[in-house]
């Protein structure tokens, strides 16, 4: 990928995950690397962090006679994750504004109906 | 390496963490091997890097503080800011494009050890390739550093200081009485080098006249004695700049350089 992803970007993206169903780490990475080139060692500090700000919560449950450790998002992660998304449609439609083709002679009157 | 390999060797350098972080880590990396199957072992492995550049990243990640607590914290303390779309912005200088955009150094991917192999003309080629891939990205710009693994004590016991004292007495003294007449006597050495140079430019010269009005007279003589001239003041021309160089270059040099050193020994 040509550009870089903010450690911020990358919250939002597992909280996205996390959020539609309780997964486990390797799923995380898979479906975000259906996205985006990622290093399987980026997964695990996003993780951390999540955990640590208490936007995530994990449970373990047997899997195939071993364990396999859940995911799950708190309701302060849900917060968190509402305030992303509403932070990336703001950004993804600045950033659109300048750098899209079809963008480039947005009437400004209705941008600012927009914000 | 196998799986169990890497995982030890990981466990090792993830020494600095409290056992509940380093045995979290290890678990979560042991089941993913688990769920990428056996198959995809050597994949994993390599895609992981080597064990130390992953605990790197592990250990930057587990002593910073959150990320998304931050941003939070921000969000609480402020009313949503305009220009507040520069939470996800990752370029160099957001601010260019954002204006006042808060803070947003903040949350710049830092410590997220990106592929950059198969990005396509962003530079990052070559040798920084592997920098990137293996060392993570996580000790670069804004990351707050892990806290330093042990303090160095600031003092030392009263034994240590009466030793250093002693060896300073018994080491140091004989050395200066040593060392003093040696300079000294380097010092005169070199005077002595640079008299000895002056004798022989000017034998060279007064030998080079008698061999110019030799050479009228008796021409092998008069030739002889030029050689003699000409060789002589070669002599005296090394060993003259041998002295300058000494008094010009190597003195004030080496006296600087001791006057440094107790310089720094006082402010220290």
């Amino acid at each position: 990928m040509v550009f870089p992803v903010s450690a911020a970007l990358l919250d939002a993206l597992v909280l996205s995950v996390v959020a539609r169903e309780d997964t486990y780490g390797y799923k995380i990475t898979q479906e975000i690397r259906e996205a985006m080139e990622m290093s399987e060692s980026t997964l695990y500090p996003v993780l951390r962090r999540l955990l640590k700000s208490e936007c995530l919560t994990t449970y373990d449950q047997e899997y195939l006679g071993r364990n396999r450790r859940y995911y799950q998002i708190t309701d302060k992660g849900k917060e968190q994750l509402k305030l992303y998304r509403e932070e990336w449609l703001v950004y993804r439609d600045k950033i659109n504004n300048i750098i899209s083709e079809q963008a480039q002679f947005t009437n400004h009157k209705d941008e600012e109906v927009n914000l | 390496m196998t799986r169990e390999e890497y995982l030890a060797e990981l466990e090792s350098d993830l020494v600095s963490l409290p056992k509940e972080e380093r045995d979290m880590a290890v678990s979560f990396y042991s089941e993913y091997f688990d769920e990428a199957g056996p198959e995809n072992e050597q994949a994993v492995i390599e895609d992981l890097g080597k064990p130390y550049a992953l605990a790197r990243s592990i250990i930057g990640e587990t002593s910073a503080y959150s990320r998304s607590e931050v941003y939070l914290k921000y969000k609480e303390s402020k009313p949503m800011p305009q220009n507040s779309a520069g939470v996800f912005a990752s370029l160099k200088k957001p601010d260019d494009i954002f204006g006042d955009a808060p803070k947003d150094e903040d949350f710049h991917a830092a410590g997220t050890p990106f592929k950059t192999n198969s990005d396509s003309g962003t530079g990052d080629k070559g040798m920084f390739d592997d920098y990137y891939q293996h060392a993570g990205q996580n000790e670069q710009q804004d990351y707050p550093p892990p806290p330093p693994p042990e303090q160095k004590k600031s003092s030392m016991s009263p034994w240590m200081i009466a030793l250093i004292v002693f060896a300073g007495v018994f080491v140091g003294i004989p050395l200066l009485c040593g060392l003093v007449p040696a300079i000294l006597a380097i010092i005169v050495a070199a005077f002595l080098v640079g008299a000895v140079a002056v004798c022989c430019i000017v034998a060279a010269v007064i030998t080079f006249v008698i061999g110019i009005i030799r050479l009228v007279t008796n021409a092998p003589v008069g030739l002889g004695f030029i050689f003699a001239a000409l060789l002589c003041a070669g002599i005296g021309m090394v060993l003259l700049s041998a002295a300058l160089a000494f008094f010009f270059k190597l003195l004030p040099f080496t006296i600087k350089g001791i006057a440094g050193l107790f310089r720094k020994r006082r402010a220290a």
